[in-house]
């Protein structure tokens, strides 16, 4: 119904607490808008004074009550509305009440028409005034799943750099012709396991037959662990099926979620950054529980957390798991039924990215349609421990599934947390990236926002957190136009156990982010520095009201950053550089990795050694 | 035993001053006379937690058949107790007014029209429905609507004021002005009085009624084009179809008598007179000292009060207690005497042998069949 | 009761800050409460409440001492003490 087809009606707004009311100047500032006649009394007129000026206006359609309640305030009104009733104002006019606490039931008590809380929508009040429907909006998710690279170009504009990167994943596609792994064959036949599964022109029993032929293969390349699992259903030590009761229970209980969609709004007037909280208590129940409350209250997505052991077997497990320490098991049925309990506009993304389940772990992923994915081989194989020559090939391989089956993934440089100094983290990361083009993927860079031990040693966050970080993005963005989503968490070693300055330091963090206009941030729970126990749903509930606030507070202003940002910057984008030249001199990837190039023990980086010699040549 | 369809509200002073107990009385003595009963409330009543103080209350009983006028938010957890006959346009804050019939005996809410002519509407309804007596609940302090009942029942109690003094002095008060006298017909006719209801009415010895703007006497304004009038012309009567504020009435008694001696202020009815005065108790006096003046005063409108019942309970802020209110009480005994001694009414305690008291006075009303009003 | 000895060496509140699944704001109220009833604090009261989604984000503060009060971790200043009692 638009403005000019509602009638305009007279109302009368009285304050009758003895202190301004901003609400009701508000409503009448918004109904003058809208074309009605409005008249403001002042606040604390007494009963008698009001009804005589009442009474002498004409055709009125509305009272409009502000009152909040106390002693004796009860009794008040229902001397006010009596006395508009015997002054016959209540034969043509609507008496309304509004204030705190008042309820639908307390305004009857109190013989008002109508009745609005504190926390009543001025929108509702206005609809109800205009005699319309209110239409809360509730399946009007006012967020929408985007793509993230989906606004960048991916041109380079450090062309040295991009020569340089050239060279290097040249070296790797070419290293990696003809080579395989136990991860990329139980990969492949995850996949022809998927397949056939749902392959409806198959009959039950040749998919019986089919998958357990492929099963049989597949555990030919998975570890004792695993392989017991299937052929003696041992579960590993802190593992266990959840019940056929718990299961039902649970399905159930991802209906009634699903049912009333009330989210919260993060970003106020800024439509980046996107935020995103990770999931992983071992538990598919309680995991659902966070994920669910983390939608309410506004976060855009949600990322897989797995077990560390994780990365270190060979093979992957089936069933709805629940794992007694932290990190989510990956499993088809566990990620699925995450899945199911997911918004359709809530992003999720599948790590794949540091282990030697890599390239599986994509499959399950992009077959059960995750948004994104994550990869990094320099961080995994530097700081993640499995075998560099192996992540290498695997996370190729992974990336080429990525993009079959449309994921961008992003690439934490989370080395950078053992100790390898940002540049040459940076360095690894755009070798992956180039790689990832090349590839037809879509990249997105994930540089830390963090107090790392670098950091620590060459005093550059001595002054404030922002100017590195700064530093960082821009540094970056002067190489090439990718998306940015720094992580995970955002303030990664600023945190300790108070809950106000944990949620302090995220939504500062935040501040820088939304600043810089980066495409995504993750962010911790209150709870990121507490190590002894698993992470409390309330305390997720502080960090993203934290950042609520930290938006609202900088809306579209921006965080200055010292001179010395522009300082680091360039000493970043020179350290790239070099980093990149020695890497490209070894005329090996693998080989530099081996050897430290991309981040040395003496900066605190390890090659891995899960998965060492298991690349399978021709 | 005749019936006569009465309409009976209790009118209360203040919350908890024992308004349900009372309903809830006269509602249980109906049923087992097998009195077909119609219930309503001009505001929301039965719930079982008061909505301020957070302390237990009494809760409305129905019987199978019992007739209901309720808003229909609070049908949504009967659904099947209450057979819904007819939903009606009167809207309140909880929605539109039901009227239902009790298909069995179940706790019940009832929040009913919030005002006079709503209420009107609504008995008319319960009435088609062939009840034989109609209950109206109060709510609150509030008195309006209820003067659309045929009688009315007052409550009071200590969680008015726990000063037993004030309560007597408000009840008696509120006694002096139930029952002024009613204005006898005159020159001009009841009848034709009652039409004027958006003007004051002023009625001359000779010529015809002069009419101001303005139906109540609550300001200045009004008063002194009032003063004006009656002191140039030959008055005999005022009618005044809406409020009268105390303070009004305060400077008619102390600069203004001499204008208004021996000339009638006729009001419309009791509860619009003490809607204008913010301490109910000190009215007695200002009546009195009007009288004293010379001055009469006549309604043109008058319902009679069947008693007064007592509660001698009240909710106390306590920082230990549940939600912060705990239950205390003041000298029943005392104030049933006090009470007793100033006020014409039968004085009940609806706890007590005051209810044995309460269902003669009941019966006695319901045998009587002429309706008092001019 | 014994056990207070515990509780003398709170200087004014105690709060508990939780989520508690619940289908409105004013269930979240009454569980909160509640929780101190069972916890034995009488005098309760919600500090902060949101209700979205399947429950309520709620802290909850219990006033041990408030001012005017005989404050039972004053008298202990003046003494020394290193034990507590068992209940």
């Amino acid at each position: 119904m638009d403005n000019n087809t509602i009638r305009k009606k007279k109302v009368l707004l009285i304050p009758l607490d003895p202190v301004h009311d901003v609400a009701l100047k508000i409503l009448n500032r918004k109904l003058k808008d809208r074309g009605h006649k409005t008249i403001l009394l002042p606040p604390d007129l007494p009963l008698e004074e009001i009804i005589s000026r009442l009474s002498e206006i004409n055709n009125l359609d509305f009272v409009l009550v502000s009152r909040t309640l106390g002693y004796g305030v009860a009794e008040l009104l229902g001397r006010f509305i009596d006395m508009a009733e015997a002054a016959r104002i209540r034969d043509k006019a609507k008496m309304v009440l509004g204030g705190k606490a008042i309820t639908p039931q307390l305004a009857a008590e109190l013989g008002f028409d109508k009745g609005f809380g504190e926390k009543t929508d001025f929108e509702e009040i206005i609809a109800y005034l205009e005699d319309r429907e209110f239409l809360r909006e509730k399946e009007e998710l006012f967020r929408k799943k985007i793509s993230i690279p989906s606004s960048h170009t991916y041109q380079y504009k450090n062309n040295r750099v991009k020569g340089l990167l050239n060279e290097i994943t040249d070296e790797i596609i070419l290293w990696s012709k003809n080579k395989s792994s136990p991860g990329i064959e139980r990969a492949k036949l995850r996949e022809r396991m998927i397949n056939v599964s749902q392959d409806d022109s198959l009959a039950d029993e040749d998919k019986v037959v089919k998958t357990r032929a492929l099963k049989k293969e597949y555990l030919s390349y998975c570890d004792e662990k695993i392989v017991r699992f299937y052929e003696k259903g041992l579960l590993p030590e802190k593992v266990r099926k959840l019940s056929s009761e718990e299961i039902g229970k649970l399905n159930i209980y991802i209906q009634q979620q699903k049912k009333d969609v009330n989210f919260k709004k993060i970003r106020h007037s800024q439509s980046l950054p996107l935020v995103f909280v990770q999931y992983g208590t071992g538990c598919p129940i309680m995991d659902i529980a966070h994920i669910k409350t983390s939608e309410a209250w506004g976060a855009d997505g949600v990322f897989h957390f797995d077990p560390s052991w994780g990365a270190r077997t060979e093979g992957l497990l089936e069933g709805i798991l629940s794992h007694e320490e932290d990190g989510s098991i990956i499993s088809w049925e566990n990620l699925a039924v995450i899945k199911s309990s997911l918004h359709k506009e809530t992003i999720w993304t599948v790590r794949a990215h540091r282990g030697l389940n890599t390239p599986e772990t994509a499959v399950i992923a992009g077959k059960l349609g995750a948004d994104l994915t994550k990869i990094h081989m320099v961080y995994g194989s530097l700081n993640g421990g499995t075998d560099p020559a192996r992540l290498t090939i695997d996370g190729l391989e992974a990336i080429k599934l990525a993009a079959k089956y449309n994921m961008p993934f992003d690439e934490p440089t989370n080395e950078e947390l053992g100790g390898v100094p940002a540049y040459k983290s940076f360095a690894g990361l755009l070798i992956i990236a180039d790689l990832a083009l090349k590839l037809k993927a879509q990249p997105i860079l994930k540089p830390l926002f963090c107090y790392s031990p670098d950091v620590m040693i060459s005093g550059k966050m001595d002054d404030n957190y922002i100017d590195f970080n700064v530093a960082k993005i821009n540094s970056l963005r002067s190489i090439i136009d990718a998306p940015i989503w720094p992580g995970e968490p955002i303030g990664f070693m600023t945190h300790s156990e108070d809950r106000v300055q944990s949620s302090l330091t995220t939504a500062l963090h935040a501040a820088i982010a939304i600043s810089l206009q980066v495409d995504a941030i993750t962010i911790a729970s209150s709870d990121e520095a507490y190590s002894r126990g698993p992470i409390s749903l309330a305390s997720r509930i502080d960090t993203l009201r934290a950042v609520q606030e930290a938006f609202r507070f900088l809306g579209k202003a921006e965080i200055k950053p010292t001179g010395k940002a522009r300082e680091y910057e360039k000493e970043i984008t020179k350290g790239i550089e070099e980093a990149l030249k020695k890497v490209a001199r070894r005329g090996s990837f693998v080989d530099a990795l081996y050897e430290g190039l991309l981040g040395s023990p003496q900066d605190g980086a390890y090659p891995g050694r899960a998965g060492r010699g298991t690349v399978i040549e021709g | 035993m005749e019936i006569n369809n009465k309409v009976i509200g209790i009118l209360g002073t203040a919350k908890n001053t024992g308004k349900t107990t009372t309903f809830n009385f006269l509602l249980e003595w109906s049923n087992l006379e097998s009195i077909k009963v119609g219930l309503t409330s001009i505001g929301y009543d039965g719930e079982d937690i008061d909505n301020i103080t957070g302390l237990p209350k009494p809760r409305i009983f129905v019987q199978k058949d019992n007739t209901i006028a309720t808003a229909e938010q609070c049908l949504f957890s009967l659904e099947d107790k209450i057979k819904t006959i007819e939903k009606t346009d009167v809207h309140t804050a909880l929605g539109r007014v039901v009227i239902g019939k009790a298909r069995k005996e179940g706790l019940v809410v009832l929040a009913g029209p919030n005002k006079g002519i709503e209420l009107q509407v609504i008995i008319q309804k319960l009435k088609q429905q062939k009840t034989e007596i109609i209950l109206v609940d109060g709510a609150l302090n509030r008195m309006i609507p209820l003067i659309y009942c045929d009688a009315l029942i007052l409550t009071t109690g200590a969680s008015r004021h726990t000063d037993i003094d004030l309560l007597v002095d408000e009840i008696e008060s509120m006694s002096r002005v139930f029952t002024l006298p009613l204005r006898k017909h005159k020159q001009v006719s009841n009848k034709e009085l009652k039409m004027y209801q958006n003007n004051i009415v002023i009625i001359q010895k000779k010529g015809n009624p002069i009419l101001l703007k303005g139906h109540s006497l609550i300001n200045q304004k009004t008063f002194d084009s009032l003063i004006n009038i009656i002191g140039n012309q030959e008055c005999e009567e005022i009618y005044i179809p809406g409020i009268i504020s105390d303070t009004v009435l305060k400077k008619i008694i102390n600069k203004y008598y001499l204008l208004f001696q021996r000339k009638t202020i006729i009001i419309n009815n009791p509860a619009f007179l003490l809607v204008g005065s913010r301490y109910i108790g000190y009215l007695k006096d200002i009546i009195d000292d009007i009288l004293s003046r010379g001055i009469k005063l006549k309604t043109l409108y008058k319902l009679p009060i069947l008693a007064v019942t007592i509660n001698p309970f009240y909710p106390k802020y306590s920082r230990f207690g549940k939600d912060s209110y705990e239950a205390a009480y003041i000298d029943e005994e005392q104030l049933y005497q006090k009470m007793k001694k100033e006020v014409p009414f039968p004085v009940i305690n609806i706890k007590g042998e005051g209810s044995t008291k309460l269902e003669m006075i009941i019966k006695k009303f319901l045998n009587i069949s002429i309706r008092k009003n001019a | 009761m014994e056990n207070l000895d515990v509780f003398d060496s709170i200087v004014d509140s105690l709060d508990i800050e939780t989520f508690i699944i619940c289908h409105s704001e004013e269930e979240g109220r009454r569980i909160g409460l509640a929780i101190m009833e069972q916890l034995g604090f009488r005098d309760a009261d919600i500090v902060f409440i949101e209700f979205l989604g399947s429950g309520a984000r709620i802290r909850i503060r219990a006033n041990i001492y408030k001012p005017g009060d005989s404050y039972g971790w004053f008298d202990s200043c003046n003494q020394k003490r290193d034990y507590i009692r068992n209940g």
